[in-house]
């Protein structure tokens, strides 16, 4: 995973891991948090924490014109949590159609290093296949190679 | 699940006590809840049924 980062903290026993992105609208406290679904099943989720309000909010909506390097810093959080957890399958879907989309977008662009680690299932249709370029998908299922 | 060959965590990533705990935060536990209904409904992977080749 070469591209462009934050760097992390993390409190591995409870799977989160958060982070500050760094940009015009100043700096956001980022948290992932990897929860435990079923036996070898976890959900990824992510967003902004509110240290006044101390609760999170949802990711993306904060314009700090970094988009990419977050979600690159969020890739690099499943590849540390499946490093430690290398059966899981990691599930993933935007709050948002749109933001389903970005995922989408975000994994074709990077397919080619992503795959190197991960493999990638889109659900279509009500059924998992193979990530394939050009295909809409719902939600998305990470497993480690 | 292999937590008892769990390894260390990549080089550069900082252990921090002090983090808030925010896995039972109401936006994490809702997506767990979609998710959780999500899987209920479609399942995994390896348990759905072969497509047959026509």
């Amino acid at each position: 995973m070469n591209s462009a980062r934050y760097p992390f903290v993390t409190v591995g026993e409870q799977h989160m891991y958060m982070f500050y992105s760094d940009g015009p609208m100043g700096t956001i406290r980022k948290a992932v948090l990897y929860e435990r679904i079923g036996k070898n099943l976890f959900n990824l989720g992510f967003g902004d924490w509110n240290g006044e309000l101390n609760q999170i909010n949802d990711f993306g909506r904060s314009n700090n014109g970094d988009r990419d390097k977050v979600l690159a810093t969020v890739a690099f959080t499943a590849l540390d949590f499946t490093d430690q957890f290398p059966d899981a399958h990691i599930l993933f879907e935007g709050t948002t159609l749109a933001r389903t989309r970005l995922y989408q977008m975000s994994i074709a662009y990077n397919l080619l290093e992503i795959s190197t680690y991960f493999q990638i299932q889109g659900l279509k249709s009500e059924s998992w296949e193979p990530f394939r370029l050009g295909r809409n998908y719902k939600a998305f299922l990470v497993r480690r190679i | 699940m292999k937590t008892s060959t769990r390894k260390k965590h990549l080089p550069g990533i900082t252990f921090d006590p002090d983090m808030p705990d925010f896995s039972k935060d109401p936006f994490f536990v809702k997506k767990a809840q979609r998710a959780r209904t999500l899987i209920a409904k479609v399942g995994l992977p390896e348990n759905q049924p072969k497509k047959r080749k026509k």
